[in-house]
């Protein structure tokens, strides 16, 4: 989460703060529409934080658990609605439109799973320079990227190569800096060894939270089945009506 | 005979490069929408895309709101065009030139941007009507952009298709138009009688055929809606995009339908209109 600590001061850290921060403060914040992928982390954020952590959530989809809990998401959702950014009427499409929402100061916290997100944005001078990034108490979200070969590729040997450089250190120091991709490494720094580990231990910035910290916090995501029904049933329940 | 030889041979590259990327791309979307993808192991033909894009409520909501936008950009962009190109003819060449063909160089994805920049709640216009003291804060200011009117998209689209209809209507006025004005002019014709009956009659063809060009482009156009346009309910071609982008490929044949359903609207809207113009003309 992001916030601008010259308008906020203590910024909500959890989704039961938060409906009390947008009662206080209504228009100051939204969250992309789901599917936008941002916004679909959002309301598993939600789901996580409301309805029992992610432990449920790795297991395959479970219909009944999913009845039972889901409508807690949606009712904190459709609760906070009319206090959000033009009264919940639109939402943002992608995290990129909610940055400039929050750069234009029309609200005052954003969020995105880029943990280098908010320093980038300070250095270019498009964030305020008050921004800071902050975790939810839940922890944070993250999740892998994968590389795939398709089964039908034509140079499966090259592809392999390509995908051991990026696992390699070298690839990964340069894909998690500031003025790289800016996320988090997955290889475990512990287990590298110690010349080998350079950079991935660094902090980004003042608005940026140490790289040890976001790796502590991670919790993963839920599995996709869930994911698809949260996100068909907040266009169903909360964007339509 | 040589002379039909030689119409062919020259249209034969325009029509060519239509043929290929036109039509087959047309093909390629109808054959996926009725779910035929060998890729992802899908060899059955069946109807079911669009059994299913036109029992769901949101398809109709998006058509609506698709007629809605296209309709009112256009009938707006004609009426103004009309009246400008008017006023404008009897100018030296040299200011209508600037004028009109400024913003028809301009992309709309930039006429967008550019739009949004002056009248979002945070934009020039907000600001600027704050510090005349016209409006307390900036955020006061009407929300013109992701709203329930769809005020932002109908505004870029007036700004962007008025001077292309306008030279349109303006080619033909400074045709013929100028000398049967003057002849009726001599008979004794009023103002409005010179219009309706000398002018009018001249420049409509160009009218028609410029206003169905700007009816079909935004009934199908996808940038501008995606930018500035509400979450829910969109136009048709955001509505397909979003099928299309959906993370199941299984979804793909939707997304195809909904695009071929759009071809299909188009071309009927063409046809309605054409005849109506052709039946008027003979009126």
């Amino acid at each position: 989460m992001i916030y601008d600590s010259a308008k906020v001061e203590d910024p909500p850290k959890n989704m039961e703060e938060l409906q009390e921060w947008t009662e206080e403060n209504p228009g100051r914040f939204t969250y992309p529409a789901p599917p936008d992928f941002t916004g679909n982390a959002f309301i598993e954020q939600a789901l996580y934080d409301l309805a029992g952590g992610p432990e449920a959530y790795q297991k395959p989809f479970d219909e009944a658990v999913f009845a039972e809990n889901s409508p807690e998401v949606y009712e904190f959702v459709n609760g906070i609605e009319p206090n959000l950014w033009r009264e919940g009427e639109t939402y943002p499409e992608s995290s990129a439109k909610l940055d400039e929402l929050y750069q234009n100061g029309e609200v005052h916290l954003s969020m995105g799973y880029n943990p280098q997100l908010a320093q980038r944005q300070v250095d270019k001078g498009l964030f305020p320079e008050s921004t800071r990034t902050y975790l939810l108490e839940g922890g944070t979200l993250s999740n892998t990227h994968y590389v795939a070969v398709p089964f039908n590729s034509p140079n499966k040997a090259g592809a392999q190569v390509v995908a051991n450089f990026l696992q390699g250190p070298e690839a990964q120091i340069a894909k998690q800096g500031p003025e790289g991709w800016g996320d988090l490494t997955t290889l475990d720094v512990d287990r590298l060894p110690a010349d080998a580990r350079g950079a991935l231990t660094e902090t980004g910035g003042r608005a940026a939270l140490p790289a040890d910290v976001l790796q502590k916090n991670r919790v993963p995501e839920a599995r996709s089945e869930w994911l698809l029904q949260l996100e068909d049933g907040w266009q169903e329940k909360v964007l339509k009506e | 005979m040589g002379g039909r030889l030689k119409i062919a041979l020259l249209l034969a590259p325009a029509l060519v490069v239509i043929g290929i990327l036109f039509a087959g791309g047309l093909v390629s979307a109808v054959v996926q929408s009725v779910g035929y993808m060998p890729a992802i192991g899908q060899t059955r033909v069946s109807l079911d895309a669009y059994r299913e894009v036109l029992s769901g409520g949101d398809f109709l909501d998006s058509f609506l709101l698709t007629v809605y936008i296209a309709g009112v950009s256009t009938a707006v962009s004609t009426v103004l065009a009309v009246l400008a190109a008017m006023t404008l003819r009897r100018s030296s060449g040299r200011l209508s030139a600037v004028v009109f063909q400024l913003p028809i160089t301009i992309p709309h994805l930039l006429a967008a941007v550019g739009i949004a920049l002056v009248v979002s709640q945070t934009g020039l216009g907000a600001r600027l009507a704050a510090a005349l003291g016209l409006i307390g804060q900036p955020r006061e200011f009407p929300a013109l952009l992701y709203d329930r009117y769809s005020a932002g998209i109908i505004l870029t689209y007036v700004w962007k298709e008025v001077p292309f209809v306008a030279l349109v209507v303006l080619a033909a006025l400074r045709g013929v138009a100028g000398e049967l004005e003057d002849v009726a002019r001599t008979l004794g014709a009023n103002t409005w009688q010179r219009f309706w009956y000398v002018v009018f009659p001249v420049i409509s063809p160009g009218i028609v055929a410029a206003s169905l060009l700007v009816f079909a482009f935004t009934f199908g156009a996808f940038e501008v809606p995606y930018l500035l346009g509400r979450t829910y309910p969109t136009i048709l071609p955001v509505m397909a995009y979003n099928e299309y982008k959906d993370v199941e490929l299984s979804a793909r044949p939707v997304a195809m339908a909904i695009n071929v359903l759009i071809s299909l609207f188009t071309a009927i809207f063409a046809a309605l209109y054409l005849r109506l113009a052709r039946d008027l003309g003979r009126g």
